[in-house]
């Protein structure tokens, strides 16, 4: 078995990361390489990666399950490679850093079967710190790009608003819970159904 | 048009050099060597060539590593199994050429560029025993891992292979039965240098030859498009122009030019008018199509052909090369191996599906009475014994074939129908096929007679023939087959002389120019080919290239 820990900082709230973590096809169209993503249940999904090793790039299906959905700060998985002896596990942890940032953590198994195990293992060694950053990477910039996106619309909406009467503070401040409340109910609807089972 | 001297010079060298595989890097090396600057200019953004995707193999008579080891051998039986191989169509001058200063450049690299050679054990040629000179081992050589970390930041922009399993040795791979044994491999050793990017095979070979031109200081510029060959108003070669990030660059070559950039397997045009071969499929990058003939020919270049014979492989789905298109592997193991045989439309076998070449010609031949290829389109049928027990390219034994990839069926007629192969005719054969299985012996063609199939195609566990196992159990499979090129070694190339100086259409060589490997014409080996001579002659004609350019040539040419 190889391991692999990454740590990130997302220059957004743990409420905002967790708004976009929450689709798992985010996480899929996050890869490096990625092709598709399926849905075949609640629990699982199927990924399509292009992935390169050496001079050869294969595609890939990896088909994910999770095991744990406590968010916004722990998401467990497991997964294994569609036709190949592979498999692993992930565990995503997140917590919200002083200043309104979020710290990512990614911890990334990978696991060869059969005789072939410490040649795939070999393989995936230096392939995975690459995989896992790539993710990372681009998981941060979406999230930030977002919630830059996200900060300018609020920053004009604030300027409208103060171009209203002072009377529409009411009326601001009811706007932005409901912007809050329909993120959550966005990041709800993307919960399996167990896990929404499990939080409720 | 071609006297265009520019008006200034972007490098002033002493040897341009025109590709990063073993036949450029030796020229590169052996000019720095005897006194000259020299520059690699590679099209590619990586460099080592054709070399780093091959097993790496490097066949040389007579060496000094099979005299160490105690086996007996002479240039002059090397030279004289040349001149069997090539059925008559090789040149006397470069066979001698190539018998006599094999060994000697062998030694010059691993003395002057670091190469730890080693000895590839109980490998036989090709035709040996068939051939008196041949010999059952000790003219075949690789190299030791190459520590992939020494070459620094080129340790990324080296060339890796996605054929060829380079974490491994000839000794690692068949002293444990070969490839039909695949999951017998110590696969703790594949990791170990995996991990360390310890590279063996082609990858190791050019790395060795990549990391001794950086220690000399030899600038390798990648991206460096070579468009035309400039000579002097004495038709001497005296550089080259390049495009480079799409600007126009001039290296002048004060001692002449090599062009050492493979073969034409990317150029279907080619591959069809020089090669007579249809509907290739390129197992190499794009930038494998014949420069070194537009290059050369605007020049005068004789270009010249030797008898050569199509490749069969297959592609698997999901598969890809670098530059997205289809990897294309090579069929020549998965044939000879037990339990699967190679039919044509009618059903019947062409060949000795042990040994490619036998295979090739056949499939290339033409019926002159109605203007077919019989042989072509050709199927690879096994039984379920085959995927139990062997790999078939990357996919391992018993594990699930992937979605589009052949066609699986029950019953040997329902797969014939299935394949468009004739019923009866597959019926026929492979019931004929089964008794000679149980015998041990095929009458027709000979399968699994030869050594070196034995140990490339064959599995030395199966009994009492190594590459013949019946057809009997289903499911069925049938993978159509399709032409695969033969990995930058073509059938046509630039004529040269034993200095590997490129020669024109009187036999005259033209001043400056020098082709070495692939981009020489094969006139070195006639009708034939025998692995490991392509690295071997790209090494020495690298060699040999550069000392004539550097004035040390001195008799017979060396």
């Amino acid at each position: 078995m190889i391991e692999h820990q990454l740590a990130i900082e997302i220059a957004a709230p743990s409420d905002r990361v967790w708004a976009y973590v929450a689709d798992m096809a985010n996480w899929a169209a996050a890869m490096p390489g990625y092709r598709s993503f399926e849905v075949i249940d609640e629990m699982n999904s199927r990924w399509t990666l292009k992935v390169g090793v050496a001079a050869l790039v294969r595609t890939v299906n990896v088909l994910v399950r999770i095991d744990r959905w406590e968010g916004p700060g722990l998401v467990e998985f497991t997964y294994r490679l569609d036709n190949d002896p592979v498999d692993g596990a992930g565990r995503y942890t997140a917590r919200e850093l002083p200043g309104g940032a979020t710290e990512v953590v990614l911890d990334v198994t990978i696991n060869g079967q059969g005789p072939m195990a410490p040649a795939w293992e070999a393989m995936a060694r230096p392939l995975l710190p690459k995989l896992a950053m790539g993710f990372a990477q681009t998981l941060k910039n979406r999230i930030e790009e977002q919630q830059v996106t996200q900060a300018d619309k609020e920053r004009v909406s604030d300027e409208k608003s103060r171009q209203r009467p002072a009377g529409s503070w009411a009326s601001a401040i009811l706007a932005r819970l409901s912007r809050l409340l329909g993120m959550v109910l966005r990041a709800k609807r993307s919960w399996p159904a167990s896990v929404r089972v499990f939080r409720e | 048009m071609r006297r265009a001297v520019p008006d200034h010079w972007d490098i002033e060298t002493d040897l341009a050099v025109i590709g990063s595989g073993i036949g450029g890097l030796s020229a590169a090396i052996a000019a720095n060597e005897y006194g000259l600057d020299a520059v690699v200019l590679e099209r590619s953004h990586l460099v080592g060539g054709v070399t780093a995707y091959s097993f790496g193999e490097v066949w040389i008579a007579d060496n000094h590593l099979a005299a160490a080891a105690g086996i007996e051998d002479t240039a002059e039986a090397g030279l004289n199994y040349m001149r069997w191989l090539s059925a008559g169509f090789g040149d006397e001058r470069l066979m001698r050429s190539q018998a006599e200063h094999g060994h000697q450049a062998l030694r010059f690299f691993e003395e002057k560029a670091g190469v730890r050679w080693k000895l590839i054990r109980d490998f036989s040629d090709y035709f040996w025993p068939q051939c008196p000179d041949g010999r059952p081992e000790g003219r075949f050589i690789e190299v030791e891992p190459f520590p992939a970390a020494s070459l620094g930041e080129w340790q990324e922009r080296m060339r890796a292979s996605p054929y060829v399993p380079y974490g491994m040795t000839h000794q690692d791979m068949f002293g444990a039965g070969g490839i039909a044994n695949f999951l017998s491999w110590d696969f703790g050793i594949m990791a170990g240098r995996l991990e360390r990017d310890e590279r063996c095979l082609g990858p190791g070979l050019a790395g060795y030859f990549v990391k001794a031109a950086l220690d000399r200081g030899i600038p390798l510029m990648t991206g460096t498009d070579v468009v035309k060959l400039i000579a002097d108003d004495e038709d001497r070669v005296i550089g080259v122009a390049c495009k480079r990030d799409g600007e126009d660059y001039f290296v002048r070559g004060r001692s002449g030019v090599v062009i050492a950039a493979s073969g034409y397997d990317g150029n279907q045009g080619f591959e069809r008018r020089m090669s007579q071969h249809l509907d290739v499929h390129s197992s190499l990058g794009r930038e494998i199509d014949g420069a070194h003939l537009r290059l050369a020919g605007r020049l005068g270049a004789q270009i010249a052909r030797v008898p050569d014979v199509s490749m069969l492989g297959y592609s698997i789905p999901g598969e890809e090369i670098e530059d997205g298109r289809p990897l294309w592997r090579n069929a020549l193991t998965e044939m000879g191996l037990p339990h699967a045989l190679v039919v044509n439309r009618q059903g019947r076998r062409f060949g000795d599906e042990s040994f490619y070449r036998t295979l090739g010609f056949a499939v290339d031949y033409m019926d002159g009475g109605d203007q077919t290829q019989p042989n072509f389109p050709c199927w690879i049928i096994q039984d379920s014994q085959f995927r139990a027990k062997y790999p078939f390219g990357s996919i391992m034994p018993a594990q699930d074939l992937p979605q589009g990839f052949g066609i699986r069926a029950d019953t040997l007629e329902e797969l014939a129908q299935m394949s468009g192969i004739d019923v009866e005719g597959l019926l026929a054969e492979i019931d004929r096929f089964n008794g000679y299985c149980a015998q041990g012996i095929d009458p027709d063609f000979k399968r699994g007679e030869k050594p070196w199939a034995k140990y490339m195609c064959g599995d030395a566990n199966n009994r009492p023939n190594p590459s013949l196992g019946p057809i009997t159990q289903g499911p069925f499979y049938a993978f159509k087959l399709e032409r695969v090129s033969g990995g930058g070694i073509s059938a046509a190339g630039l004529l040269i002389d034993e200095y590997c100086r490129v020669v024109d259409y009187d036999d005259q060589p033209i001043p400056g120019l020098y082709a070495a490997g692939n981009s020489a014409a094969r006139l070195d080996q006639g009708a034939g080919i025998q692995s490991g001579f392509s690295n071997a002659r790209g090494m020495t004609h690298g060699w040999l290239a550069a000392r004539h350019a550097a004035g040390k040539s001195s008799g017979f040419p060396a």
